[in-house]
């Protein structure tokens, strides 16, 4: 729960990578004289990150480096831990889609969950989902292989 | 087998490739695996499942190239298998069934499939063993015999003569039609090559299958091998034969299995062994035995080869087969340094069941034997205080280099049981008085042949033996036939 906002900021997996990037400069930049974390934070981090960050930075006393950093190492663990729901799609969807996707995802399968995303056409449609070791296949190819695989003999005295 | 795509649609459980550590691989995911589960991957390559976790799957590979992070992974709902069949004699198979000799590999389209991990078959199926099985070594047959069904360690130190041990027996069993399943854990190529061309010279190899894994093979691979070899016995003893196993050496296996339990991060025991390391050999040698079948009594001999260091019988993994066996056989390496060939050391030696498949008559030599030797080497002992010796000290020495000297046997020269009675009755009757020991093995050497070769020969001897009721019985007919016996060498 105290990391929901930045779990709001996080759709895919692409996200998770980004804000791990942008936690990473800060870590570097908390020891430093010139452009230090306060320097960084205003300028080298996306605004909705920085914003998190002061948010729950207010809860900690932001002059003590060691705890910052404890924060900031929490948060990092914590984007590792979410669980991945991995998505094969025919096309490359658009950002409305995914957040489409990842709300039903959240709402009906896990709260914390993220997507990565992956096109591959030769599915031609539907998708292919991997999630905590289980894998569905409902593409269009998989059913259209079924379906030639039961009408076979029909097929073959049409050609 | 099915591609990974077929496994991946049928179970719909994906896993990824988190880790490689040498030949075991952590996977995520795969919440449906179970112990020893087939996994395949979409490289084509195959492994079992080694340890579980709440997240993850440890699975040993069979195969030597590594994975790359990220390969995917699935299910196969089922343990390893391999195809059984007869086609397997005659040629070297490695632990999955696949043959790797240069010979076409045969056609396996009709075998029926077996499960490598078993559990060993219950008490009520078994039977007494009650029949002997010859090794074609005298020393063994005479004074440590072994019977079919029984498990018996081979042990001693390195180059002590104890494979060679191996080839002679497995050439006496399959000479007379006993199943060989010739079992080679982590050995070098070239070894693995030697037994097999020795197995087709000596034209036995059509009874002869060689599980094999050499050094070079994966971690995995070599401790499934001992596993392959015994679902193959296994299936030779259903077809109402019967089988010798040798299991060419543990001691390999268990550092094997040492290095695969410390990768995957298992808490070591005693020598860094791992807890389960007496169950890992002792549900493999458990699978041998004589049992009850509707074929009648079938046997399957085990003999497991460990290796000591020095001589030390007290290591932790040979004190450990010696307790799963019935009884070992040891290779004395100072008695291979005073060429003694083979160097077995009949004191430090055991059999737990062989004696009961002896006739009277060999049981009685066997008696008469041991307590000889016992004298003769307290004898020994007594000379080098250089007193002078009494002439009944010197024909008990006389008598006993004889008897060494005729225990002594050429490599892979294979004595039959009748001849081997025969020949030491003559000796114990001074056939040979007068001539050097050199003489005497040469002429025996020839008489054995001789009894492989000439029918009337071999007739007069199997009838000494199949019409003596005790051992002085024997004697007395030995003794009467020694000129007709001797003769033989002059013609």
């Amino acid at each position: 729960m105290k990391f929901l906002p930045i779990l709001k900021l996080i759709k895919t997996t692409d996200d998770v990578s980004r804000i791990n990037d942008e936690l990473e400069i800060l870590l570097a930049s908390l020891y430093r004289v010139k452009n230090g974390f306060e320097t960084t934070l205003k300028k080298s981090v996306s605004m909705e990150l920085a914003n998190v960050i002061k948010d729950l930075a207010g809860q900690t006393n932001k002059d003590l480096r060691g705890q910052m950093r404890g924060l900031l190492v929490d948060i990092q663990k914590y984007l590792l831990s979410l669980p991945v729901v991995k998505l094969t799609l025919a096309f490359s969807p658009s950002q409305e889609f995914v957040e489409k996707i990842v709300s039903y995802i959240r709402e009906n399968m896990n709260s914390s969950a993220v997507i990565e995303l992956a096109k591959d056409s030769s599915i031609l449609g539907g998708a292919i989902i991997s999630a905590s070791g289980k894998y569905k296949d409902i593409s269009l190819k998989k059913a259209l292989e079924k379906t030639f695989e039961g009408k076979r003999e029909i097929i073959s005295k049409l050609t | 087998m099915k591609t990974f795509n077929q496994y991946l649609n049928e179970f719909e459980e994906i896993g990824f490739v988190e880790e490689v550590i040498h030949s075991l691989v952590i996977v995520s995911g795969l919440p449906g695996a179970f112990p020893h589960e087939i996994i395949v991957f979409e490289s084509g390559q195959i492994g079992e499942v080694f340890t579980l976790s709440s997240d993850s799957v440890t699975v040993l590979l069979f195969s030597k190239e590594s994975l790359k992070i990220g390969t995917r992974a699935t299910r196969t709902n089922q343990t390893l298998q391999i195809p059984v069949d007869e086609n397997f004699l005659g040629h070297v198979i490695n632990p999955l069934g696949i043959t790797i000799d240069n010979s076409k590999p045969p056609n396996h389209k009709d075998s029926q499939k077996r499960f490598v991990h078993q559990n060993p078959s219950d008490l009520h199926t078994r039977a007494l063993i009650s029949q002997s099985c010859e090794t074609g070594v005298s020393l063994v047959d005479m004074m440590i015999p072994l019977g079919r069904g029984q498990r018996e360690l081979i042990i001693g130190d390195r180059k002590t003569g104890k494979s060679n041990f191996l080839l002679k027996t497995v050439l006496t069993q399959a000479g007379q039609g006993v199943i060989c399943v010739y079992t080679t854990i982590g050995k070098k190529k070239q070894d693995i090559k030697k037994a097999h061309e020795f197995f087709q010279k000596h034209g036995v190899s059509k009874n002869v299958v060689i599980v094999a894994s050499n050094s070079q093979d994966s971690a995995g691979m070599i401790y499934i091998t001992p596993y392959t070899a015994i679902t193959i016995a296994e299936y030779f003893k259903d077809t109402g034969k019967h089988v010798l196993i040798v299991l060419d050496d543990l001691t390999m296996h268990a550092k094997y299995y040492r290095e695969i339990s410390l990768l995957s991060k298992r808490f070591p025991g005693r020598n860094s062994y791992p807890g389960d390391i007496f169950y890992v050999h002792a549900k493999l040698l458990e699978r041998s035995g004589n049992f009850k079948t509707d074929k009648g009594d079938v046997s399957i001999t085990c003999l497991s080869v460990a290796e000591t260091m020095q001589g030390d019988l007290t290591g932790y993994i040979q004190t450990n087969v010696m307790s799963m066996t019935d009884g070992h056989i040891f290779f004395d390496s100072d008695l291979f340094a005073k060429g003694r060939r083979p160097a077995i050391n009949p004191f430090l030696s055991v059999t737990r069941v062989g004696k009961q498949t002896q006739t009277i008559v060999r049981r009685e030599i066997n008696r008469e034997l041991s307590s000889f030797l016992t004298l003769f080497d307290k004898m020994q002992n007594y000379i080098h205080f250089g007193a002078e010796l009494s002439d009944n000290i010197k024909l008990t020495l006389s008598t006993g280099n004889k008897i060494l000297t005729f225990f002594d046997q050429s490599p892979f020269m294979v004595v039959p049981h009748n001849i081997q009675m025969v020949l030491f009755c003559v000796l114990w009757s001074n056939g040979w008085e007068g001539k050097t020991n050199d003489e005497m093995r040469s002429e025996m050497d020839f008489l054995i042949d001789v009894y492989k070769k000439n029918k009337q020969f071999k007739d007069t001897v199997d009838g000494l033996v199949s019409n003596a009721k005790s051992f002085n019985d024997l004697i007395n007919k030995a003794k009467l036939a020694t000129p007709e016996i001797l003769g033989y060498t002059k013609k």
